[in-house]
């Protein structure tokens, strides 16, 4: 009895911090239990594949269901969250930092994969999801072959967790940028991989989200992006997700690295060689990786000299600094004494795994071997090796953190083992694919189109086996010896401070550092947290399924109140973190003790303690927070560029688009003429009113700031005059009209944020001077006006320069 | 609290690794050289050269006949072909060397009939001529066991009279449906070949 | 030996390999994609192929369509004419190493002369949907028969 309501009352203790904490470890923890659970999904599709390419009794649909969610889950669901959760745990105790920048948003980003992950989990339950996890089109718009609302249902989870990892990248800059104590070159290395990788979430995930909105509009609303019947172009969804794709798989790969560079060094005992060469690599592979590089998934399908030199010449320079690393890595050996742990062979396994997989590579930019490999499992087998490789760096810091984690150590030689069998297995499946494909298999078969091909598949079949136990025999011991492991003794588990590598700057004053502890190891008095990030998280697939039901069925009455109920939830969170306070005779949610909670974004200082006059802490405040609202503002251009870039690709570079380019005309003289004079001179009085409000001419902010904001929403209602009686085509009639429509609405609905950035700044105003909401509300609201310039231009009045090329035939040194 | 696992588990484990990842290796290998030869020897036989003259052993007048049940194409089929479009011709009195594979997960075998109806019409070859040799299955159970999913096997006949054979698959209605090539063994054919209309 | 070398060499060294082998398969490049190994004075002979969910249709200059075979003589020169009526698909010819993707849309040339006669397999090596792998193809090549 006793037993059994302590075990309850654990469980319920447990759950209440899951839902309510906002701690970066806590946080940390649930990423990777999250990963974990999604690697058990996504191996148990592995093995309908498996068993589908061995005995041929499972059927071609199943097959491709599990083959698209076997690429979704590992990638986005394990890998990422993986990493984010190693990110959350390790930084602010390797930097310094007490929490992440933002801890409510980073809770949000935690919560928004429970939906992501259950709305994946299911899509093959509502539709057939034969796609692919790049989900080429037209393939992934045909509603014939991918009927039913699975494929919407994966959209709808990508847009959301893209959402997450963006926020995520921001809050990571921002706290290595802010938050930290160690100089720059003093940071550990898994802190400079971390760092590379969050900008590169930033700028990587919403041009991901640009294309799956084109994918979701084509299959929902009869938008014409990828038809080439209606100008559309198939290469425009290959061009918009590899821009994603190809930064995506350093996002999973530099993490990985970062890790090997903490655990190698202290397996040899000594300072990991090249330490500076190791850090910046890390930023020369991310800033390679978003330049071009993605058109080289592209050789076979596109026929153009200039674009495959351009992407083949930087892919293969991507090759010197990922050299550079492995020399490093292996240099660290030297003059150093290898301890043989499960960790350590994983290492080595790592950088083996890395060689071979990198080598594999090189083919692939020689354009003539990729019209050979590509569309083969020489692709498969390059990048098993790959993830392999990624998956060992997880388990080896698994392996080694796991004493801090859990205060308990694991049987030494099980973990020798498993990892021995992980790693052997590892490179047994990706050696298999590698040959077969070079003998020709192609990729996404379900079953051998020649039976010389099928004993491979038997190998890989033994490789696989062979890995499963590894990795069974890895998380078994792990979770054995959670429950009844020695206990650590000493607070330094590997004897690493004493010789000198720390693996913490918060070093630890108790273990275990587990789930509810604080960042070293102590039991916090108050454990301060909400429910509100965890709650609009999890109801994050709202606007997308209420959408769903508007479009595809028509169902307004069931797809607008979702949408309304989400917005009534974030808006009650806006309204608990940032107006309760305001009118302190309103209970609010507040722990005991005066603890002044960190809001949703921002700091604890909240205005002035004077609302009268501006003070110098204020204006500091002010200008702190203009990088912040840069770093948002990044993203956003992100995500018009993936818009604007795919329209322009579509009127210069493709074929069947000019037709319909050419008949195509928008009046821009009359309203919208006159709305794009009140929008960009909407400018002037928001610039005003923030350099009063600096100066500390507070009527004279609020009065221009409610200028600003009533010149925007003549704007709004310009444009809903307009679409509604001038504008006469429909979006749905081919490429450019879809084009305009969407442009132009995304743009409309960013006004709709500036303008919310505005109300909420002016009704703050209205008790407090409000200097963070301010800068993002003008700032925001100036890059408004300069996104409708380019749309503006472009759009209404087809200015020449953005259609220099004329696309011809296809000739192959055409530009 | 359990003993800690000692260091010589590790080690089996290692050398247990090693030798599965070797011989899987050299399994692989192995096969794939099988089917590769097979293959070739089917690609062959599909072309749409119409005579092809067929492996032979002059001193011991053995001729050698590999008939391969493709996976693409008709179901029923040797070589990709059906209904007797295949013709063996080979010297009457010679040695048939005939090896059999079935790269289809549908169990097949392959039977020397001296046919007495110009083409199958019954669920049971029997009945339809006399099995003289039966590869892949027994005597007892052709009409329903066999060869799959890249099996093979051989047998030798010898000394096979002058006369119009089939060779057929025995499972029940399988000849009927197509799975049959001729073979003539005659006097006037002095090197054997193969013929496909 | 300074530490800063070891780096600098690697840098230098990988620059100088990737320099060479993307040299030679720029080279190879352009000559596959223009045409290059053709004989001059030949004209080449073009062949529509048709790529569909999920067979193969190939359509010959005298307007012959053939389905899933397609015959032509060793030596001489074609263009393989490539598009997709449905979804992306693409055509990989094995045993000579060569594939584009057929796009809906575009319409993409395969250069191909083949000197030894033979069968060579065709498969679709872009994922066009469940029958992806069933899209199986033969090339043909026979003795060219006139000069």
């Amino acid at each position: 009895m006793r037993i059994m309501s302590s075990v309850a009352h654990k469980i319920k203790e447990v759950l209440k911090i899951a839902f309510t904490t906002t701690n970066a470890s806590d946080i940390g923890i649930m990423y990777i239990t999250l990963g974990i659970i999604s690697l058990i999904i996504g191996s148990v599709e592995a093995t309908v594949m498996r068993t589908q390419l061995t005995f041929n009794n499972i059927g071609p649909t199943t097959y491709y269901d599990a083959l698209t969610l076997h690429g979704i889950f590992m990638i986005f669901f394990v890998v990422m969250p993986l990493s984010a959760g190693l990110a959350n745990y390790l930084v602010p105790r390797m930097i310094g930092a007490h929490d992440l920048y933002w801890p409510k948003i980073n809770a949000l980003s935690f919560w928004i994969l429970v939906p992501a992950v259950t709305l994946t989990a299911i899509s093959p339950l509502v539709g057939v999801v034969n796609a692919g996890w790049y989900m080429y089109a037209p393939l992934s718009v045909d509603l014939q072959v991918n009927s039913g609302i699975g494929m919407d249902v994966i959209e709808i989870a990508l847009i959301i967790a893209g959402i997450s990892s963006t926020l995520t990248g921001i809050n990571f800059i921002l706290t290595i940028t802010r938050l930290k104590k160690v100089p720059y070159f003093k940071m550990p290395l898994f802190v400079w991989a971390f760092f590379s990788t969050a900008i590169l979430l930033m700028i990587a995930l919403p041009p991901l989200t640009a294309g799956l909105a084109m994918a979701f509009l084509e299959r929902n609303w009869g938008f014409q992006f990828f038809n080439a019947h209606a100008g559309g172009n198939p290469l425009l969804w290959q061009n918009v997700f590899w821009f994603f794709g190809h930064p995506e798989v350093y996002i999973l790969m530099l993490p990985a690295m970062g890790l090997i560079g903490e655990i190698l060094p202290r397996s040899v005992g000594r300072q990991i060689y090249g330490y500076k060469a190791l850090a910046l690599s890390s930023f020369a592979i991310a800033f390679l990786s978003a330049m071009g590089v993605w058109m080289h998934h592209m050789f076979t399908s596109i026929f153009n000299f200039w674009a495959d030199a351009v992407a083949s010449a930087i892919t293969m320079a991507i090759a010197i600094p990922s050299g550079v690393k492995v020399v490093n890595w292996t240099a660290t050996f030297y003059q150093g004494k290898l301890r043989v742990t499960g960790y350590s062979i994983l290492t080595i396994g790592f950088i083996a795994l890395f060689l071979v997989g990198g080598i594999t590579g090189v083919l692939f930019p020689l354009i003539p071997l990729d019209y050979d490999l590509n569309g083969t499992y020489a692709v498969v087998g390059h990048f098993h090796y790959m993830v392999f490789a990624i998956i060992v760096a997880f388990l080896a810091a698994l392996l080694y953190y796991f004493p801090y984690f859990t205060g308990k150590m694991y049987d030494m030689e099980l973990s020798k083992s498993g990892a021995i069998m992980t790693v052997a297995g590892a490179f047994v499946i990706a050696t298999g694919m590698f040959v077969e494909g070079v003998l020709g298999m192609p990729r996404r078969y379900a079953w051998v189109p020649s039976m010389i091909y099928y004993p491979f598949q038997i190998l890989i079949d033994v490789g696989g086996v062979i890995m499963g136990i590894g990795l069974v025999l890895i998380f078994g011991n792990l979770l054995y010896s959670w429950v009844k492991g020695k206990r650590v003794e000493s607070l330094d588990p590997w004897g690493v401070e004493v010789i000198g590598l720390p693996d913490f700057y918060i070093k630890p004053v108790a273990l275990p550092l587990t789930f509810g502890r604080a960042m070293d190891g102590s039991i916090p008095e108050h454990r301060h947290g909400t429910f509100l990030p965890a709650l609009l998280g999890i109801l994050m697939f709202l606007p997308g399924l209420g959408f769903l039901y508007i479009l595809r069925f028509g169902l307004l009455d069931v797809g607008l109140p979702m949408i309304l109920a989400f917005l009534a939830v974030g808006g009650y969170w806006v309204y608990n973190d940032y107006f309760k306070e305001l009118y302190p005779s309103v209970p609010s949610i507040r722990p005991p003790g005066g603890f002044e909670m960190t809001k949703m974004a921002g700091s604890p200082f909240s205005g002035s303690s004077n609302p009268l006059s501006v003070t110098t802490e204020g204006i500091q405040k002010a200008i702190q927070t203009r990088t912040i609202v840069l770093y948002l503002i990044i993203a956003e251009i992100f995500l018009f560029g993936g818009f604007i870039g795919g329209y322009l690709y579509t009127i210069n570079w493709t074929p069947a688009a000019q037709p319909y380019l050419a008949s195509f005309h928008v009046d821009w003289y009359g309203l919208p003429l006159a709305m794009t004079i009140i929008l960009l001179s909407s400018s002037i009085p928001s610039h005003f009113a923030y350099d009063s409000l600096l100066k500390g001419k507070l009527k004279r902010f609020k009065y221009l700031g409610l200028v600003t904001f009533l010149m925007g929403l003549t704007f709004l209602s310009g444009q809903m005059y307009e679409f509604t009686h001038i504008i006469h085509f429909t979006p749905q009639e081919n490429i450019v009209t879809s084009f305009f429509f969407t442009i132009v609405w995304l743009h409309g609905f960013h006004v709709i944020m500036g303008l919310t950035l505005w109300a909420f700044t002016l009704l703050r105003a209205r008790r407090i001077i409000p200097y963070e909401a301010s800068t993002a509300a003008s700032y925001y609201w100036h890059f408004v006006d300069g996104i409708w310039v380019i749309v503006f231009t472009m759009l209404y009045l087809q200015l020449p320069f953005y259609h220099p090329f004329t696309p011809g035939q296809i000739s192959f040194f055409g530009i | 609290m359990r003993k800690a696992v000692s260091p010589t588990f590790t080690a089996i484990i290692a050398i247990v690794v090693a030798i599965v990842i070797v011989g899987a290796a050299v399994y692989t290998y192995q096969q794939f050289l099988m089917y590769s030869s097979k293959t070739s020897a089917a690609i062959t036989t599909t072309s749409t050269t119409p005579k092809h003259t067929l492996p032979y052993n002059p001193t011991n007048k053995t001729v050698f006949i590999t008939l391969v049940t493709l996976s693409s194409g008709p179901t029923f089929n040797f070589n990709g072909t059906d209904f007797g479009a295949m013709v063996i011709y080979v010297p009457a009195g010679w040695n048939l060397y005939i090896t059999y594979v079935n790269q289809q997960s549908l169990p097949h075998n392959l039977n020397l009939v001296a046919n007495d109806t110009p083409t199958p019409n019954s669920a049971n070859i029997a009945d339809d001529g006399k099995i003289l040799l039966t590869i892949g299955a027994t005597t007892s159970d052709y009409q329903s066991s066999g060869l799959m999913s890249g099996q093979s096997a051989s047998e030798l006949y010898s000394d096979i009279p002058a006369g119009i054979y089939w060779l057929c698959c025995g499972i029940a209605g399988h000849a009927e449906s197509g799975m049959w090539v001729v073979l003539v063994a005659s006097p006037n054919v002095t090197t054997p070949y193969v013929v496909i209309s | 030996m300074t530490r800063l070398s070891i780096e600098v060499i690697t840098m230098i060294g990988a620059a100088l390999i990737l320099a060479v082998l993307g040299g030679i398969a720029f080279h190879d490049l352009i000559m596959i994609d223009t045409g290059g190994y053709f004989p001059h004075n030949e004209k080449p002979e073009v062949i529509r192929v048709i790529a569909k969910q999920y067979v193969w249709e190939f359509i010959y200059p005298n307007g012959t369509v053939s389905y899933d075979k397609v015959v032509i003589q060793a030596g001489k020169p074609y263009i393989f004419n490539l598009t997709s009526a449905d979804v992306i698909h693409a055509m990989y010819i094995v045993q000579l190493g060569y594939k584009l993707e057929a796009i809906p849309g575009y319409y993409y040339p395969l250069y191909i002369i083949v000197n030894k006669p033979g069968v060579y397999n065709i498969y679709c090596a872009e994922f066009c949907g469940p029958g992806h792998y069933t899209m199986i193809g033969e090339l043909i090549v026979v003795n060219s028969t006139a000069g």
